[in-house]
């Protein structure tokens, strides 16, 4: 029986649950964003032609772990310090120990984020992409891929057309600003628009 | 027309905060934010392509719509199609009937959208039970089946290998032959 070729590379970073574990997959023409459940796979896949944007958010977990898990150490050691019995020291220092490791891990991996990624019809979450410095990782590698497929982004593509859409009312519709509107002169065209 | 959104907040951000490279704050929720765009996020979508009726008697028509001008023959089966049957997928233009027996078989792996993993699913029919090992006495020939049954069938997209399958086979293998000898041993007296 011919083996079958290999054509997926594993990315950096991975996501687990109780219930399922997520994986990122580099393909010829597509990133495949894989979800284990059980004994079953769900695949999705975002062909690098139709990848229009990747987002990064920063988030709080980075700080939030690191504070929590600091002050918890801090305050276990404190008990083991107050503590008269010998045989409970152990056990306090232990635990202090094992908080430690968990908030020098924390602190080693880095802030944390959150990735999507945005084709025409979807916005999807990248669970795994949710460090910083692997989701750099990722899309170093990815670049180059997604401007193979869709060619170089023009400078004047990323002029600004229009004064930022007021702060108060957020609605995406009305924030907008239209292309239409703003007439030929803010017409864009790509090399691989279809004529 | 493009939209690119905050994710916390859903606040359209606009070309400014596109490809820079330091952080950019949302105008709405302030929460730092970088978003890389690229040339598809400007493309013009491309109006839906409408089929042709035949124009003069000698054209071709396609297989699934006789009064339709066909366009282009399936890669998969030859028959011709109009502009609405014509599927592209990777660079080959399929009739439907295909894309769908293509998918069905397996053939189209990138239409896929889950599989079952029977590989894992016999190796922890091996491995779970032996926490409670008479279990196996049921466990490892339905184990057994599995890798047998399943042996050709298509398992990850991005796992290729059988080392689950055969580690199975090999495990469950062990179990019965440990069950036999035990039973042989005890009707032997």
């Amino acid at each position: 029986m011919a083996r079958a070729e290999k054509i997926h590379r594993r990315l950096p970073g991975r996501a687990a649950s109780l219930a399922s574990y997520h994986r990122l997959w580099l393909g010829p023409d597509h990133l495949l964003s894989v979800r284990t459940t059980g004994y079953s796979e769900e695949y999705k896949r975002f062909y690098y032609r139709d990848l229009q944007a990747i987002v990064f958010r920063k988030t709080d977990s980075w700080r939030f772990w690191n504070l929590f898990l600091g002050i918890v150490s801090a305050l276990v050691v404190f008990v083991a310090l107050m503590s008269s019995s010998g045989d409970a020291l152990g056990g306090w220092i232990g635990l202090a120990a094992c908080l430690f490791v968990l908030f020098l891990i924390n602190l080693l991996r880095g802030p944390t984020c959150a990735c999507h990624v945005r084709t025409a019809v979807q916005a999807e979450r990248l669970p795994t992409l949710k460090r910083l410095r692997i989701a750099r990782k990722v899309v170093a590698q990815l670049k180059p891929l997604i401007e193979a497929a869709q060619g170089p982004l023009a400078p004047e593509q990323l002029r600004p057309m229009s004064p930022p859409a007021p702060v108060g009312g957020p609605t995406p519709a009305a924030a907008q600003p239209s292309r239409e509107a703003n007439g030929p002169a803010t017409t864009v065209s790509t090399p691989d628009a279809p004529q | 027309m493009y939209a690119v959104t905050c994710t916390k907040c859903g606040y359209v951000l606009n070309e400014t905060a596109f490809n820079q490279p330091d952080w950019t704050d949302c105008p709405a929720c302030h929460v730092p934010l970088r978003v890389e765009v690229f040339p598809a996020l400007f493309k013009e979508t491309a109006p839906a392509q409408s089929s042709q009726v035949l124009v003069t008697e000698g054209e071709a028509g396609c297989f699934y719509h006789p009064h339709k001008k066909a366009v282009l023959p399936c890669d998969a089966c030859g028959r011709f199609l109009c502009a609405l049957c014509d599927v592209e997928l990777n660079g080959r233009h399929l009739c439907p009937a295909c894309l769908e027996t293509g998918r069905k078989k397996g053939h189209l792996t990138h239409l896929d959208n889950r599989r079952t993993l029977y590989d894992s699913l016999a190796l922890t029919l091996t491995l779970v039970p032996l926490l409670f090992w008479p279990l196996t006495l049921i466990t490892a020939p339905a184990a057994l089946f599995i890798a047998i049954r399943f042996w050709n069938a298509e398992s990850s997209v991005v796992r290729r290998t059988k080392i689950r399958l055969v580690l199975a086979i090999f495990i469950a293998l062990i179990q019965i032959v440990g069950w036999a000898i035990l039973f042989w041993s005890l009707f032997r007296g």
